[in-house]
């Protein structure tokens, strides 16, 4: 066997193994569960959840903006680290990328979820006006999952030729892997397109990425709120959604390279990497929350102190308290030290962060709701207060599923390290075509 | 070791006796309830009482809910006759429309005494007020006069059909939340017991509807008394609001002119991008095509 043919067999996607069958099984079980969830509040109306007058947005719109901001960083490390031309990227773009696409498909999901009427989604585009942040959301979020397309599918062209090739003897999967490549051959003209456009859509991502987590966060600015009424809500969502998005990404990795033993194509050197970049999202994202939380406490009016005082001490003391030092301070703690960065004490402190980073978003949306400037009269004493319902939670269960299974999918069916780019890097090929030695 | 002595035990346990009675009694203590009654009769509709309760607080005086008040109407020789009962709000306040009076009777000074009662509980003694009031004749018209229109209102005392003079009244024009005063804050009936207030011009009103009142405020003997008088010469309010409750934001008329143009240079720009992409991932397929021809 060539060099070539055994880095394709290392690299093709692979059946799932036992482990895997059982945790897809596991996510289509809280997929459904979650659709049957949401079929009765579509029956019932959005009175069986828990949002009422005070918290009209309660866990799906904390949840959406988790999969806002994990969408970002995916896409953001993949445009920077292509238009860099950095060699040590290679194994991790993918993957990013596959994150990207999932979450922001998932984010659209979601709004419709938290939608009353989900059957009247057309207004949205029919009624919308320029000069509201929700149209700002929608036409955004649509044309962020159109770039993470195609971020993710250009690249893909000559893997999946290769893969029509290599799955020569399953020619049902064969044909599938061909219609995909777009009859890809590695012809001059075909690179020099490819090229070019992987070029143009890596350099608009990254504005389109900014944009994205900005609305997002003046989704909530641009309400006169307690807690959102803030300058540096755009800036602070892109440092939140930079650290949830490599938190994802390295636990993502690290599971991928267990489960497919990949560990001779990423390495600790990967990890060190990765590591490095969590802890300076962590510093940067701890400046920003030392401006939202801290600062205002010197200067704040009572309704403000009142709201910062209950995350402090008050009812939402332990969440705040959880979520800042399991998100800010552990990383930055644990991970400046080199052994901090070893592969399985990084996966730990990612899954501390995503974990963390779900719950922040959850304490940006609703402690602030609870609390309006002008209180709601004449309103049951239970509709002051908020926890996510059953069906809610089944739901915002299911998205989360959704999420993982998309990946689950694109990894089983896609090489998640891109075998033509990594044999070029080799030196195993030149220009598509395999040396002769 | 030193003994105490007896009588230093029998002043210590003295003290605690009396300190324990000052706390039974303390405990024991009911607060004093302090109602306060209003008549109300507005001519041709309804008669009804307008009840506070109140206690003396720490911080003053505070309101007193939830509590039953039972409404008796006083007949001769001080006999009662109860009308019914009813529970103070959230605010203290209780409205008890009078449904069953009897006649007024014809050897006491007014026609109609009305007496609340509260029978006590666990916080508040028992305690009562009454409310004494005559029958009053005032009548409201519109009347032109000049091409102006005038609201018109006579006081005349039921019983005799005597004009009542010197009388204040008010002029008001109802309104959902505070009524609107009418020229001067109080007119004071003529010889003839009479009012006219002009009626400005201007005024709005629900479907052109203005419902004016005019109110004999807290009188001693009659206490307050409305009578509506309608007209239809008011100007209906019209809806100039642009607001459309389907749409997201203000109108698009509305949009400033900036977000015109820079929002949709970007949408227009990165869809452009966007599409062009597609676009090569069809040059793709076809230059292969191109190849094989």
């Amino acid at each position: 066997m060539s060099a070539y043919q055994q880095l394709v067999e290392e690299l093709a996607p692979r059946k799932f193994s036992k482990a895997g069958v059982i945790w897809v099984i596991f996510l289509v079980v809280l997929i459904i569960a979650g659709v049957i969830a949401y079929i009765d509040q579509i029956v019932q109306g959005q009175v069986v959840t828990n949002m009422r007058d005070y918290a009209l947005w309660g866990v799906y719109i904390s949840n959406f903006v988790f999969f806002v901001a994990t969408s970002f960083v995916g896409s953001m490390t993949a445009a920077i680290l292509r238009l860099t031309n950095n060699s040590w990227r290679t194994p991790l773009v993918r993957i990013a990328e596959i994150i990207a696409f999932a979450a922001i498909i998932m984010a659209g999901i979601t709004i419709v979820l938290d939608m009353g009427r989900p059957d009247r989604l057309y207004h949205l585009f029919i009624n919308a006006r320029l000069q509201s942040p929700i149209t700002w959301d929608v036409i955004i979020i649509t044309t962020y999952i159109a770039i993470s397309f195609l971020i993710l599918y250009l690249p893909l062209l000559p893997d999946l030729a290769i893969l029509k090739k290599y799955y020569k003897d399953k020619p049902t999967l064969s044909k599938w892997y061909g219609k995909l490549s777009l009859n890809w051959t590695g012809s001059v003209a075909q690179r020099k397109i490819q090229n070019k456009t992987i070029q143009m859509v890596a350099v608009l991502i990254i504005p389109v990425a900014l944009i994205l987590q900005t609305i997002d966060a003046w989704l909530f600015s641009t309400t006169y709120r307690i807690g959102w009424d803030s300058t540096n809500f755009g800036p602070y969502f892109i440092a939140g959604a930079f650290l949830v998005g490599t938190g994802c990404l390295i636990a993502t990795v690290y599971i991928i390279r267990k489960v497919y033993k990949l560990e001779k194509y990423i390495t600790d050197f990967h990890f060190d990497r990765l590591g490095k970049m969590l802890v300076l999202a962590a510093l940067i994202y701890t400046y920003f929350n030392i401006n939202e939380y801290l600062l205002p406490y010197y200067t704040t009016p009572e309704a403000e102190a009142k709201h910062l005082h209950e995350l402090y001490f008050g009812h939402y003391a332990g969440m705040f308290w959880f979520v800042t030092i399991g998100g800010l301070l552990l990383p930055v703690v644990v991970l400046l030290f080199k052994k901090g960065r070893a592969p399985k004490v990084l996966f730990w402190v990612s899954v501390v962060v995503v974990i963390t980073s779900w719950w922040k978003r959850y304490l940006i949306v609703t402690p602030t709701l609870l609390e309006p400037f002008l209180p709601i009269q004449g309103v049951p004493e239970s509709w002051r207060t908020y926890w996510p319902s059953l069906h809610e939670w089944l739901i915002t269960f299911a998205t989360l599923a959704g999420a993982c299974l998309i990946i689950t999918l694109l990894v089983r069916y896609l090489p998640v390290i891109p075998v033509e780019r990594t044999a070029l890097e080799k030196g195993i090929i030149s220009n598509g075509k395999e040396e002769k030695s | 070791m030193k003994t105490p002595s007896p009588f230093y035990i029998k002043t210590l346990f003295s003290v605690l006796l009396a300190l324990l009675f000052i706390g039974q009694t303390q405990a024991q203590k009911k607060e004093r309830l302090r109602l306060s009654v209003n008549h109300f009769s507005v001519i041709d509709q309804e008669d009804y009482l307008n009840i506070l309760a109140r206690y003396k607080g720490e911080n003053g005086y505070e309101s007193v809910s939830g509590i039953s008040l039972e409404i008796f109407q006083v007949l001769a020789e001080d006999s009662l006759v109860s009308l019914g009962n009813i529970n103070t709000n959230k605010d203290g306040i209780a409205k008890f429309i009078i449904k069953n009076k009897r006649a007024h009777v014809a050897d006491t000074v007014f026609d109609f005494t009305y007496l609340v009662q509260f029978e006590g509980d666990d916080k508040f003694r028992s305690a009562d007020s009454d409310m004494s009031v005559s029958a009053l004749g005032l009548t409201a018209s519109i009347e032109i006069i000049d091409s102006i229109p005038h609201i018109q209102a006579k006081m005349i005392d039921p019983k005799t059909g005597d004009a009542l003079t010197e009388e204040p009244l008010r002029v008001r024009l109802k309104r959902l939340f505070k009524p609107l005063i009418i020229g001067e804050d109080t007119y004071f009936t003529d010889e003839e017991g009479q009012i006219s207030v002009a009626v400005p011009e201007g005024l709005q009103g629900e479907d052109g509807q203005l419902d004016f009142e005019v109110v004999l405020d807290e009188h001693d003997t009659y206490g307050t008394v409305i009578s509506h008088v309608t007209a239809d010469f008011g100007i209906a309010p019209t809806d100039e609001s642009t607001f459309n409750s389907r749409e997201l934001w203000s109108p698009a008329g509305k949009t400033p002119v900036f977000m015109l143009i820079f929002p949709n240079l970007l949408i227009f720009g990165i869809w452009f991008v966007i599409l062009l992409s597609f676009r090569n991932l069809l040059l793709i397929f076809k230059s292969k095509n191109n190849e094989n021809n």
